[in-house]
């Protein structure tokens, strides 16, 4: 039963309740989510060899700094990104002579990080140098793509064109679907995906957002499930489970998360699934989580990703702190999902300026999306 | 529900440099990230308890014997030498430019924070002399830039301080001794907003009498002066005793039942001032108000969990501080009020004035405090 098997995830340290320190038993388990050992591996070389020490900057390092960027990426753990960042410590993005590929995972980290404006100072910087560096453009193309600069973004994926023509097109649709033309980016996106590619996965999540924001949940779902069996990857596992929930199979949706790690993202999924079905106290024990995650954040003097938070504030009914969160992450990114928690939460606050700010855009934009439609209270 | 959407975004990017590998985009909200605590105690032989994340234990020690991925608290208690070894490299406490040595104290107990498993161990301190101590914290320096500690050092009201690897800090800055709890007690009570307006709200009247439901300004500012120094004396008597009974650990009162009461004794003052119930017995109420707010000056004291002697100390010091900011308000505001009395709008925009005031920011703190919802921002 996937509500057990979730709740087990969930719970199997909060239920000991070792809020106070206790001596567990020898067989008890403490930690169920361990870094990789590859992960770990590389980070006790690191240990044995600080930075200061690496004058001859030894070109793995950046293979192993690739490596960390995506194990973060698959654990969804900010740690390996400081890892990763130390693992690039003889090249610090100060250097006038830092290598491109280094600058580019630099920019990479601070993107994971949100500071996409540093990040684009770095990217700029490799793509004024070489400009058909085809992951610095396409990695500036997503950082356009999330802040809403859509020309900007159709510039840099029309660049990377010589280097890859499906990887120009797979940017290019995200473009096109966030202005109105989904139906043509749809189309782009079949004929990539028909042939065998490595883009495929990246095709195919791209394709299901584009369906679960004109609401076809279940057109959506088969393509995310399409896309994991190119290769695990957490944002498509919890997009997954977002279609899950917006076709109302809350089970599906909790057993999509089941062996996912415990990010803020899959946890916020959890309670909204558990709250739908299940017993109060198992979404009470998520959202507790959820609670402590926040707080133990600010004590250490992170922003929270506002748009968890606000998403998070928005379905716990605080809706004066959901429109706050809301307005500060639409001033950092401005993706259809933004747009959406824009709108539902100046509508649950009841301001108008700021539903009138989320129509506006709708409207320059000429975004075709059917679930914010319904939050701005227009007609589907 | 409406709740069910995408996160859509930002998706995977192909990284073109070397082979064709995905290489994540944004997005990393994730589980919390890496943290460790470290608790320090100091003194003449000074006691830190540090915390740090089994995760990251894993990460540089390999705790994970039997490699399946999780941990048992077996396969950490059997290298709990190694890891209070590690974790006791990496805290460099020195006093003055000698560093002292580490020793765990006691073998190492499990405690869940914001849903990860940490392993908690405490340490003893050696270091003769008595200069300041100060400490370099050294764990994950190379490793992790990311990281962060949270040192709270016993200082009264102090809040836990942020460290970076590599980052020191200074423990001569917590108040010790006779002077820094006297001025944190002058500091708590001047700068205890709620405690202020209970004061100012048990004065407004004090300047004046109750004659045929009317209220008339004193002749003598000296019989004024007497009742207020009752009704201070009452209210000093009082919160000294529950401050001394909750610091010493014989009676204790959760803040989140003290710190609405409290307001509720700024709003009963500050409505018996509009519409007068206790007049001449207001040294009693003074006395019984007192009380609770005894209770929420204890809670600066209680975390410091000092040993009764020194904690008899701090109480002695940190209670003079609070009389002190205490007569200085109350000499101010009397001073004040006394000047003014005879003002004819005096009863109407002084005391009615004021007291309605005073009560709706307590009925705000009341919200507040119950509800939990920020009223004042």
């Amino acid at each position: 039963m996937p509500v057990a098997a979730a709740l087990a995830a969930a719970a199997i340290l909060t239920t000991a309740a070792a809020t106070v320190p206790v001596t567990p038993a020898r067989d008890a388990v403490v930690e169920t989510q361990l870094l990789p050992p590859s992960v770990k591996a590389s980070l006790r070389a690191l240990a044995a060899a600080p930075a200061a020490a690496a004058a001859a900057a030894d070109p793995r390092r950046l293979a192993q700094a690739r490596q960390l960027i995506e194990a973060g990426r698959a654990t969804g753990d900010p740690r390996t990104l400081g890892y990763a960042a130390a693992m690039l410590a003889p090249w610090p993005p100060s250097r006038d002579d830092a290598p491109a590929d280094a600058l580019v995972l630099h920019a990479t980290i601070m993107q994971s990080r949100h500071d996409f404006t540093g990040a684009k100072a770095l990217l700029d910087r490799v793509i004024a140098r070489d400009p058909r560096h085809a992951q610095a453009l396409l990695t500036r193309a997503t950082i356009a793509q999330v802040q809403g600069d859509h020309a900007s973004v159709r510039r840099d994926c029309n660049a990377v064109r010589p280097a890859s023509p499906d990887a120009a097109a797979v940017c290019l649709a995200a473009a096109d679907a966030a202005t109105g033309a989904d139906d043509a980016a749809l189309a782009s996106l079949a004929a990539v995906t028909a042939r065998p590619t490595p883009l495929r996965g990246w095709a195919l999540s791209i394709a299901g957002d584009i369906r679960l924001q004109r609401s076809e949940p279940a057109a959506a779902a088969a393509l995310y499930q399409a896309a994991l069996r190119e290769g695990e990857d957490l944002l498509t596992r919890v997009a997954l489970a977002d279609a899950r929930l917006a076709q109302g199979n809350t089970a599906a949706a909790l057993a999509v998360l089941d062996e996912a790690p415990a990010t803020d993202a899959v946890l916020l999924r959890r309670w909204l699934a558990l709250r739908a079905g299940a017993p109060a106290p198992a979404a009470d024990a998520v959202r507790a989580e959820l609670a402590a995650r926040s707080a133990a954040a600010s004590a250490r003097g992170d922003r929270p990703h506002a748009r968890e938070a606000a998403w998070f504030a928005l379905e716990d009914g605080r809706a004066a702190e959901a429109l706050a969160l809301a307005l500060e992450n639409w001033r950092a990114q401005r993706e259809a999902t933004d747009l959406w928690l824009l709108a539902r939460s100046a509508r649950a606050a009841g301001d108008a300026a700021a539903l009138a700010e989320a129509r506006a855009w709708q409207q320059r934009t000429r975004l075709n999306d059917v679930r914010l439609r319904a939050a701005l209270g227009e007609p589907r | 529900m409406s709740s069910s959407i995408a996160t859509a975004s930002r998706r995977v990017l192909p990284l073109l440099l070397a082979a064709l590998l995905l290489l994540a985009s944004t997005a990393a909200s994730a589980h919390t990230a890496s943290t460790a605590y470290v608790e320090i105690e100091p003194g003449e032989s000074p006691a830190l308890t540090a915390r740090v994340a089994l995760r990251d234990l894993d990460a540089l020690l390999d705790l994970d014997a039997d490699g399946d991925g999780r941990l048992t608290w077996g396969e950490v208690a059997d290298r709990s030498a190694d890891i209070a070894a590690w974790i006791g490299r990496g805290l460099v406490v020195s006093r003055g430019q000698a560093r002292c040595t580490l020793a765990a104290a006691a073998p190492p107990l499990f405690v869940v924070i914001a849903g990860s498993g940490y392993l908690q161990q405490p340490f003893a301190a050696l270091c003769p002399g008595d200069e300041a101590l100060n400490l370099t914290y050294r764990l994950f320096e190379g490793v992790d830039p990311s990281h962060r500690v949270l040192v709270t050092a016993a200082s009264p009201g102090g809040s836990p301080l942020l460290l970076t690897p590599g980052g020191a800090l200074d423990l001569a800055a917590a108040p010790e001794g006779f002077s820094g709890f006297f001025a944190d007690g002058v500091r708590h009570i001047t700068g205890g907003i709620d405690h202020v307006l209970f004061l100012l709200a048990l004065l407004l009247p004090a300047v004046l009498r109750r004659e045929d439901e009317r209220w008339v300004a004193v002749a003598s500012p000296r019989a004024a002066f007497i009742s207020v120094l009752w009704i201070v004396t009452a209210f000093t008597v009082a919160h000294s005793i529950t401050l001394a009974a909750a610091s010493f650990g014989w009676l204790r009162v959760s803040p989140s039942i003290i710190e609405p009461l409290i307001a509720v004794t700024v709003l009963a003052a500050a409505l018996n001032n509009l519409f007068p119930l206790v007049q001449r017995a207001l040294a009693v109420v003074a006395f019984g108000f007192g009380l609770i707010h005894g209770f929420g000056f204890a809670e600066v004291l209680i975390p410091l969990r000092l040993p009764p002697v020194e904690m008899a100390k701090a109480l002695l010091a940190f209670n003079l501080g609070v009389e002190a900011g205490q007569v200085l308000i109350v000499a101010l505001a009397f001073a004040l009020l006394a000047a003014v009395r005879r003002w004819s709008a005096y009863p109407r925009w002084v005391l009615g004035g004021g007291s309605t005031l005073v009560a709706l920011v307590a009925c705000g703190w009341i919200a507040e405090r119950v509800f939990d919802v920020p009223v004042f921002g």
